[in-house]
């Protein structure tokens, strides 16, 4: 579970991104962060990885609190989260089955433990026939899939995912998407921050939307909606679903 | 342990990718400490030479004519009593006479005593030699025995070896600025390596904390890389040195045979030999860089990669 209390953080330029945020995301949900260029989306997922520490208020993340987590416990706290960016972030001087398996090198896995695990990870992500390929050489799509792949090797119990579509064009974002849900469906919590409305409409998922650092609308997710814009889901349906009033459930709520 | 073979490993990718630095860096390590060496291999030689230049000078102290053969030997007594003798030789005027002729003049020493017609020119000038234990005692010895009425003259090496001693100290502070300054630049330039491959990871190290990866994880690669480079810095000119030395003792003998075949000036000038200096230099050598790789990315790498 994820709590934010009263958290509030101010950069040394004295740009405040976040301010007095309350936010609860409970094990196994799936949530979208959503909201305009400098609304503090990204400030809030480096809250969560520990990059940046809250100036005020308390933060709690599966029973660790950030706030007074010493220097020295980060490392073993971040191997429970996976992170995603909208850059890939894959070391180009490696091969995908190397840039999947340097997450499990990090914790000190075994060599036949990696090969096991990659092997794996390669399946669920399919990119089998790829593993041997530079990051140059695969599509967006498939860089980063190679990414969420290294963000869940390790078996993270929350997946953070900064604009993991933001360079990749609609097919590309589908799949990605796709993967996404999926990991949420084996247990794992996904936050995932996207400027994709269609992505958000169509998903049926929570939606938490910034503003100038606040929470200004937070839109649960529909009950049973699980494939999200996979789902044969009527036009105005879609249409229906807006800011700032909270969906009710009805009938139409897609079905697996 | 999989981490530490996995920091070993990209501790050396990092030195090949980085490769004009590290070449850059093993070469002045290698400067440094193959002066470092050689002023060692000076020094030792200068002590060694000192040493037995004093050992085999010992004091020799002439007797007053007037003295008879048991006053020399209750003289002899007294002396071998003192603390810090090592051996207390009569030589007879014959054979002081014999030992000048053998070094000055060598081979051709029968000419020279041919032309005084058998005559000693040092009759009267038989004379005890003594030779301390330790040699630092020589000159309390020297005080004690100008005391002694029986005495008429003392000779000892003072001169000679604090001339030794003199050049001595001036090779140990020249040696010491010139390796302090290659030491510096060493330093400079280790440090230049390491922060340019953590300019290159800089990317990598980020992904690695985020991933989870310690301090010493993200860390060691680059202290692994200046060990790397103090190693070689350190095999390189060693391998150098212990050829170059190799040459230059057999030279020197070589040089120093012909000049004069015996005596005490072969015996002083003979080189240590490189099988007894080179353990000490291979020890000196190594430890230096290793822990010159080892300290300096450390350091380095501390104040690039704060978390
Ligand atoms: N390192 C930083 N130093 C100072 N100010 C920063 C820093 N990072 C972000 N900010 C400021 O904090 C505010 C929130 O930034 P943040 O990156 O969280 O926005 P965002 O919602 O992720 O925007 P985007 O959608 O463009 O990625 C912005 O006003 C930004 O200028
Ligand atoms: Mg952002």
């Amino acid at each position: 579970m994820i709590r934010f209390r009263n958290v509030s953080k101010t950069y040394e330029t004295g740009s405040r991104a976040v301010k007095n945020l309350c936010l609860t995301i409970d094990d196994g949900e799936f949530v979208f962060i959503a909201g305009k260029s400098g609304s503090g989306k990204s400030t809030v997922i480096k809250l969560i990885t520990g990059e940046l520490k809250a100036t005020e208020g308390i933060i709690e993340v599966n029973g660790t609190n950030l706030l007074t987590i010493k220097k020295r416990d980060i490392p073993q706290y971040r191997r429970h989260l996976g992170v995603v960016f909208q850059d890939f972030r894959l070391l180009n001087d490696r091969n995908v089955y190397e840039n999947i398996a340097f997450a499990q090198r990090v914790i000190g896995a075994s060599n036949s433990e990696i090969k096991k695990n990659v092997a794996d990870m390669l399946r669920l992500t399919g990119l089998s026939a790829k593993y041997q390929n530079m990051p140059y050489e695969l599509s967006g799509g498939e860089q980063q899939r190679t990414a969420i792949a290294r963000a869940l090797i390790n078996r993270p119990d929350i997946i953070l995912a900064d604009e993991p579509t933001g360079n990749l064009d609609e097919q590309n974002s589908e799949e990605i998407m796709k993967l996404l849900y999926r990991i949420n469906r084996m247990g794992t919590t996904v936050i995932v921050v996207t400027h994709s409305r269609k992505i958000i409409e169509t998903s049926g998922k929570r939606v938490i939307y910034m503003d100038r650092g606040t929470i200004v609308d937070d839109i649960p997710g529909e009950e049973g909606h699980i494939y999200g814009m996979y789902d044969p889901l009527p036009q105005e349906k879609k249409r229906g679903r807006s800011r700032r009033r909270p969906q009710d459930e009805d009938e139409s709520g897609g079905l697996s | 342990m999989n981490t530490f073979i996995y920091c070993i490993k990209q501790g050396f990718r990092n030195f090949f990718r980085n490769s004009i630095f590290s070449i850059a860096s093993v070469a002045t390590v290698s400067a440094c400490i193959f002066l470092f060496c050689m002023f060692l291999a000076l020094a030792e030689n200068l002590q060694s030479i000192v040493r037995k230049a004093e050992t085999n000078v010992g004091i020799t102290v002439f007797f007053k004519e007037s003295m008879t053969e048991s006053e020399k030997k209750a003289l002899r007594e007294r002396i071998s009593e003192r603390e810090g003798v090592g051996e207390v030789r009569y030589i007879s005027a014959d054979e002081a006479w014999e030992s000048f002729q053998k070094e000055y003049f060598g081979d051709r020493a029968s000419e020279l005593s041919d032309a005084f017609n058998g005559d000693n020119p040092l009759a009267d000038s038989d004379s005890f030699e003594i030779f301390m234990k330790n040699i630092e005692d020589q000159d309390g010895m020297v005080a004690f025995l100008s005391e002694l009425p029986e005495i008429r003259d003392i000779n000892y090496a003072n001169t000679v070896v604090n001339a030794l001693k003199k050049v001595n100290r001036g090779i140990y502070g020249l040696s010491a600025i010139i390796i302090g300054i290659l030491f510096a630049v060493s330093i400079f330039l280790i440090s230049n390596t390491i922060s340019v491959a953590a300019a290159m990871r800089r990317r990598e190290n980020e992904i690695m904390r985020l991933i989870g990866a310690t301090n010493y994880m993200i860390r060691s690669p680059f202290v692994v890389e200046g060990v790397i480079i103090g190693t070689l810095g350190a095999l390189i000119p060693l391998a150098g040195i212990y050829y170059t030395y190799k040459r230059v003792t057999e030279w020197m003998l070589s040089q120093v045979s012909a000049i004069s075949s015996s005596g005490a000036f072969k015996e002083i000038m003979d080189l240590i030999p490189v099988s007894e200096i080179f353990p000490t230099m291979l020890c000196a050598g190594l430890i230096l860089g290793v822990l010159m790789g080892f300290i300096v990315s450390r350091i380095t790498i501390r104040k690039h990669l704060k978390v």
